[in-house]
């Protein structure tokens, strides 16, 4: 009698080559839907500022930076009013990170003249994602109307020396826009119980608080362009309000940031600023 | 082992040799993860030691620092330099000799749990964070080469597939 054969097992080698192909079809289904994804329309509702002025804004010369220090002699930049230092409170961290984050909102005049500086200190420490922009105006019917500035909406921001996030909560026409998460929220509520606009928590140990300047000194300046062009003259008064703000937000940054870069840190601008505001760099 | 299971009534198993270049292409495939992985793990407690380019793809700084570079709270660069250590011992030339089929099945169960990994990143990546880090994106192209060989060459060393 012949005794039947037992069915081989599934071959060995056919299923090593199969798995092989799956995982190669996986790593071409991501790519092709990454590669739809992108074609698609921008993710930002706001225009994207020109390459020209994210230039301008993300790269002012160090030079720039010490030249102007902490003051201006035509427009009055009080840091005793607007930047605060805590010490002794729990460290903001994200991911590992010490981390910051700005809350403002799209209408708000005070937040509008504000980013610029904030945009400008960022810039020194990492880059927005796309290397990107995105234009905004405060409201038409405020205090110094249509102030040009930028958007923190949908805004991404990468350094590997902190994490930051912005979030603009209402438009610029008082509509809501993003919503804080609750930690964040919480944050708003214990460190700006006025819930005042402009608000950036720089690792719960320098606030800013409002406008280091006042917005109406932007006054003239209808495009971000303009202003952006202006970022390199140290005569401007715009550019020397605009540039203090950045070294004040800058020597906030180096104080919380995780080994920052001396090029930055140490420099005179900065190290001015760390004074006033009595942070140890 | 063989005297164990003559002993025991049972037919010996042997486990097929692998090929020579195969324990030292995986060897070098190991060695080169282990170094990245390494490097990866230092820059996520020292970011400042990270050395990148920043473009609009390229972004490994926005990759290490998300939400993603953390799985069940453990960072990733940890788990892929654990990763690393044990495929590396399980890719020495005496590992290969080995007649011990739990070596090669662990070194199987290694490369197939690190390729599964490395497609969950490169989604994260491509999809969630829009941003590639080139020194993880160097792990995922070794770890894809190992998977590929150690998948052709385990089971048919340990004699999946053959009739009985």
């Amino acid at each position: 009698m012949v005794k039947p054969k037992r069915r081989p097992r599934a071959n060995g080698v056919l299923i090593a080559w199969v798995s092989v192909g799956v995982v190669v079809a996986v790593v071409l289904t991501v790519v092709l839907v990454k590669t739809l994804d992108s074609s698609g329309p921008q993710r930002n509702l706001f225009p994207a500022a020109s390459s020209t002025v994210y230039d301008e804004v993300t790269s002012v010369p160090a030079s720039v930076f010490n030249t102007i220090g902490v003051t201006s002699p035509t427009i009055s930049v009080d840091p005793h009013t607007v930047f605060g230092v805590l010490k002794g409170q729990p460290k903001l961290t994200q991911h590992g990170l010490p981390a910051a984050f700005f809350y403002g909102a799209d209408y708000c005049p005070f937040c509008a003249a504000t980013r610029w500086g904030i945009i400008i200190a960022l810039s020194r420490f990492g880059t927005f994602d796309n290397r990107t922009l995105y234009t905004m105006f405060s409201s038409s019917t405020d205090y110094a109307p249509n102030t040009p500035t930028f958007t923190f909406y949908n805004v991404g921001y990468h350094s590997k020396y902190f994490a930051f996030t912005g979030y603009e909560v209402q438009d610029r026409n008082h509509q809501p826009l993003m919503t804080l998460p609750n930690d964040i929220a919480k944050l708003v509520g214990q460190y700006n119980t006025s819930q005042t606009f402009p608000f950036m928590d720089i690792g719960n140990h320098t606030f800013v608080v409002n406008s280091a300047f006042d917005p109406l000194d932007l006054a003239g300046y209808t495009t971000q362009a303009q202003i952006a062009s202006q970022l390199t003259n140290t005569s401007s008064a715009v550019t020397q309000a605009i540039i203090a703000t950045a070294n004040y937000v800058s020597a906030g940054l180096c104080a919380s940031a995780k080994s920052p870069p001396a090029s930055v840190c140490a420099s005179p601008g900065v190290t001015a600023a760390a004074t006033a505001l009595g942070l140890k760099l | 082992m063989t005297t164990a299971s003559a002993a025991a009534g049972r037919t010996p198993v042997t486990v097929t040799p692998a090929p020579t270049w195969v324990r030292w292409t995986t060897l070098a495939l190991a060695l080169l993860g282990l170094a990245a992985s390494t490097y990866l793990t230092i820059t996520h407690f020292e970011p400042r030691a990270l050395h990148c380019s920043v473009n609009g793809v390229f972004d490994c700084a926005a990759v290490t620092t998300s939400a993603q570079s953390r799985f069940l709270g453990i960072p990733v660069a940890f788990l892929g330099l654990a990763q690393y250590v044990c495929m590396t011992v399980l890719c020495t030339p005496q590992a290969w000799r080995s007649q011990r089929r739990e070596v090669h099945l662990a070194r199987l169960v290694f490369a197939a749990v690190g390729m599964a990994f490395v497609l969950w990143l490169l989604i994260a990546e491509l999809l969630i964070i829009g941003h590639i880090c080139e020194y993880c994106t160097g792990v995922h192209v070794v770890t894809f080469a190992l998977f590929v060989c150690i998948v052709t060459t385990v089971p048919s060393m340990l004699g999946w597939g053959e009739e009985r």
